[in-house]
């Protein structure tokens, strides 16, 4: 049974072939650093995102390792250049069989 | 038996930084530890100081999400461009943040994110280049409220 959660893309809808396009991306995630413990003293295990991969066309783009320096929530903004029309597609993978993905269209024109 | 209480004693005052220092030794990592993170990425490729535009507040007030802006000088030519961008942290329980690896379909190498930090202390940026060398930078940060261990 794998976990998922609530993803969100900001990006453009269209551009001008050649043009430099900026993606944010969010995953909602405790990101669970494995250090903290609960009131009885007991460590929390860890969980968190572990790779995210952004793929435009089925090329990788982008991608990032994660690790438990990584903010809840996270967040992350990089450039594309956008180069034919196509689709973005995302993927987050984390602890726990955690997966989500989410995808976004471009038109370039 | 005097002399066996002084013994006793010394033993005790040698061994108090120990039993202090114990607790906390294996859960922050050292500046060593961030050193022996950054040698494993690099290698033995040269690095060159320097090239690299790092975004890093001075004084953080929450360190539980520290919003960090980085930029590498680079023409990002199919010939000439930034294959990786690694952040590592000095003083955070683990060295490694972040590592995002680009193409040369990025376009320009700036990448932005969120991360936490444990303490006051110096944050590393490494940028792995195309053409066989590392650029590096760091940055100083005052952190008010510490992450991973509380909030």
């Amino acid at each position: 049974m794998s976990k998922t959660s609530r993803t969100l893309i900001t990006m453009p809808k269209t551009a001008r072939k050649g043009a430099l396009i900026e993606i944010s991306v969010i995953a909602q995630h405790d990101m669970e650093t494995g250090f903290r413990r609960t009131e009885t003293g007991e460590l929390i295990p860890r969980d968190i995102i572990r790779t995210f991969t952004c793929t435009y066309n089925n090329i990788e783009v982008f991608r990032a390792d994660l690790h438990p320096g990584q903010a809840a929530n996270p967040q992350m903004t990089f450039t594309v250049v956008a180069s034919e029309s196509g689709e973005f597609q995302f993927k987050w993978v984390g602890d726990n069989n955690y997966i989500s993905t989410n995808q976004s269209f471009l038109i370039v024109n | 038996m005097k002399e066996q209480l002084q013994y006793n004693r010394r033993a005790l005052l040698q061994a108090l930084p120990i039993l202090l220092i114990l607790p906390c030794a294996p859960t922050f990592a050292s500046k060593n530890d961030a050193m022996d993170a950054m040698q494993k990425i690099i290698g033995e490729t040269p690095v060159k100081d320097g090239g690299i535009y790092f975004e890093l507040s001075p004084l953080i007030e929450n360190g539980n999400s520290v919003p960090i802006k980085i930029e590498v000088e680079s023409p990002m030519s199919s010939q000439n461009y930034v294959k990786a961008i690694h952040v590592i942290s000095e003083d955070n329980p683990l060295p490694n943040i972040f590592s995002a690896y680009l193409t040369p379909q990025s376009g320009k190498a700036k990448i932005a994110t969120r991360v936490r930090l444990a303490n006051t202390q110096r944050v590393w940026v490494l940028a792995e280049m195309s053409q066989g060398y590392y650029a590096r930078t760091f940055a100083d940060t005052n952190v008010t409220l510490a992450a991973c261990f509380e909030g």
